[in-house]
């Protein structure tokens, strides 16, 4: 019975082929886009294992309503300055924190005699360079000094690759670099951070600058954030509680937000899953479509094999035998389109990490393939139901 | 024994009804070999598909060796088709994608005790008896219509029927062809006691049978 499927299904090829084009691509777009997410999840996820532990960002904006996502604040994160010196200089004195760095964070571009590069920069004071375990390697120069982030001095520090884009094959200390027509002198590479995919901005493509350097290049004097090291893991929700305690006397408690690192990391998986899940949710529909497809095409095949149906019939099939004939063949259909996506999808997964990360799991490719035969037993069952209930001699006539 | 019992086919052809069959009543004893005879569209074909099984009476009872059909449900009359009838069709009816074997094999494929590799033996044993052991792997369409007719004889004969039910057998064959599918039919009659019914228009097949029935506006002459 199998066989002869498989025999109808090649007999007609083409016509097999177009009807499974909806599977394939509703399956294809369903598990590529999945794997783009998980890609991007374990990629975010790498990136924070490697800024340092116990790390807790003080945030402009209210990034968690009641401890959950708020999904309408998602923005304000990126909606400008707003933290200034005297927020800093309250928090220094809070006892509980090993060290506080703020942060102005801008993007600019950098450039060393003809060769340049959008870059993030981080400005800041040589707290971060404890925080973010910043310190350059031996021979590859220094960070700046409290003394020089408070006199904004002209100096900065280049992310590993950013150096080596900048000055390839020669040492950049002492080099000067421009950005947005300021010229700053180098004194330090950082050491090599990594990130593991290729999706920019790369922690290595950063410059550091002190902060009031920084601020040369920003409009308003003001910090984006904060990133604060507690003292240890234990006094973090101690820790937090007291910075909201300290910024809630000028702050309306919308305005900030206080979260560690396994927070942001859920703010942005949730984000993330959000996105998958409605994107997956659109290349699904292709999958109804898909079926539909098949569906057309078994009501064409019960139709062409009337004559078959009362033949089976007469040699003593019953109904529910031609039934599950038909749905063995549209299942099988609708699986083989699901393969053949899967196929495509492990492809393009391996062409698009070229660019961006995409991991295909396990159970996308279970679901996909589910999914998949799901849809062809679903929609072959009008079909195949109509066929099991053919009169054998109405059948045997038909022309 | 077979016996029909007051049987009527009624056809809605839109408002009007077709009577195919009208108050038939008759028996057909084991091993014997009965030709049905009458004019088109008389109701032979559709005499035949009632005593097979294959359709349902509007009225009366078909009963074989006191079992009714009408009693029995879809499946245990697919079951019964699949057992104890093999049907032969004006047009082979043979299936166009697989192969001759294949083709005999099918009733096998939806016995309730399925034994292929025995029925598959079964098969190339009466393929070769039908002198068609060279033609195993053949498709039905590289066949003659004869060699066709053969094959579906063997599907009829794969699961052991008790009885064949042959629609016109040679009704699509040449006269020389046609006697040789009879005589295949009459001497499993005779050598295996195969009950054997022919709807036919042919007087000289009639002429072999044991017994001829006549049928005329759906009532028994
Ligand atoms: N499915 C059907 N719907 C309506 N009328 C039908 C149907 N099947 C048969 N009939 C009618 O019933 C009558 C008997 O048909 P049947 O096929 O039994 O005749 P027949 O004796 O086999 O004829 P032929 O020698 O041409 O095969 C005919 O008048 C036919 O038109
Ligand atoms: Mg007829």
């Amino acid at each position: 019975m199998f066989i002869y499927t498989l025999k109808i299904i090649w007999t007609n090829k083409l016509r097999s082929g177009l009807t499974a084009l909806g599977i394939i691509i509703g399956v294809w777009a369903v598990i590529l886009l999945v794997a783009i997410g998980n890609g991007l999840k374990v990629y975010i996820n790498q990136q924070f294992e490697q800024l340092g532990a116990n790390l807790i960002f003080i945030m402009p904006g209210n990034l968690l309503e009641n401890g959950r996502y708020n999904p309408h604040q998602e923005m304000t994160m990126l909606s400008g300055a707003k933290f200034d010196e005297r927020d800093w200089r309250r928090l220094k004195r809070l006892d509980i924190i090993e060290a506080i760095a703020p942060v102005v964070y801008d993007n600019a571009r950098v450039s060393a005699g003809r060769r340049e590069s959008f870059s993030e920069i981080i400005g800041s004071t040589a707290a971060i360079e404890t925080i973010r375990e910043l310190t350059p390697e031996p021979g590859q120069g220094r960070f700046f000094t409290q003394a020089e982030s408070r006199r904004s001095k002209r100096v900065a520090v280049l992310g590993y690759q950013l150096a080596q884009d900048l000055f390839p094959q020669q040492s950049p200390l002492g080099k000067k670099i421009t950005i947005d027509n300021h010229r700053f002198t180098v004194i330090g590479v950082a050491p090599k951070k990594g990130g593991g995919g290729n999706m920019g901005p790369s922690l290595d493509q950063r410059v550091y600058l002190p902060y009031k350097a920084a601020w040369s290049l920003t409009e308003e004097k003001k910090f984006n954030f904060f990133l604060v090291k507690a003292q240890n893991q234990k006094l973090i929700p101690e820790t937090k509680k007291k910075i909201k305690n300290l910024l809630s006397q000028r702050y309306d408690s919308e305005e900030f937000s206080v979260l560690d690192q396994t927070e942001i990391l859920q703010v942005i998986s949730k984000i993330l899953n959000a996105l998958t899940l409605a994107l997956a949710g659109i290349a699904a529909i292709s999958l109804i479509v898909g079926g539909v497809g098949i569906m057309n095409t078994m009501y064409a095949t019960v139709a062409e094999r009337t004559r078959e149906v009362g033949l089976r019939k007469a040699v003593g099939a019953t109904n529910q035998d031609i039934r599950n004939q038909f749905l063995l063949e549209s299942a099988f259909l609708s699986l083989v389109g699901g393969l053949v996506g899967l196929g495509l999808s492990i492809i393009s997964a391996q062409l698009i990490n070229h660019f961006f990360p995409a991991e295909i799991t396990f159970w996308s490719i279970i679901l996909a393939l589910g999914v998949s035969s799901l849809v062809g037993i679903i929609f072959g069952l009008a079909p195949a139901r109509r066929a099991s209930r053919l009169s054998p001699v109405e059948a045997l006539r038909y022309e | 024994m077979i016996s029909l019992k007051s049987v009527s086919k009624v056809y809605l052809l839109g408002q009007t009804q077709v009577k195919a069959l009208d108050r038939v009543s008759l028996e057909i004893k084991r091993g014997e070999f009965v030709a049905i005879i009458g004019a088109s569209g008389s109701g032979k074909s559709t005499l035949l598909h009632l005593l097979g099984g294959l359709d349902r009476p509007s009225n009366g009872q078909v009963i074989w060796d006191g079992q009714d059909l009408g009693q029995m449900s879809d499946q245990e009359l697919a079951r019964f088709r699949n057992q104890e009838i093999g049907f032969v069709f004006q047009q082979f009816h043979l299936l166009p994608r697989i192969t001759v074997l294949e083709n005999v094999l099918l009733p096998a494929t939806y016995a309730p005790q399925k034994n292929l590799t025995q029925a598959q033996t079964r098969a190339k044993t009466l393929l070769s008896q039908l002198g068609l052991s060279h033609r195993l792997n053949h498709t039905p369409n590289q066949l003659s219509g004869g060699e066709q007719q053969r094959v579906a004889i063997a599907r009829a004969l794969i699961n052991q029927p008790r009885a064949i039910l042959a629609d016109e057998p040679t009704g699509n064959l040449d006269s020389k062809t046609g006697r040789q599918i009879m005589t295949i039919l009459k001497k499993l009659n005779q050598t295996q006691g195969i009950t054997l019914i022919v709807v036919t228009h042919d007087p000289s097949i009639a002429k072999e049978a044991k017994r001829v029935i006549e049928i005329k506006d759906g009532k028994i002459k």
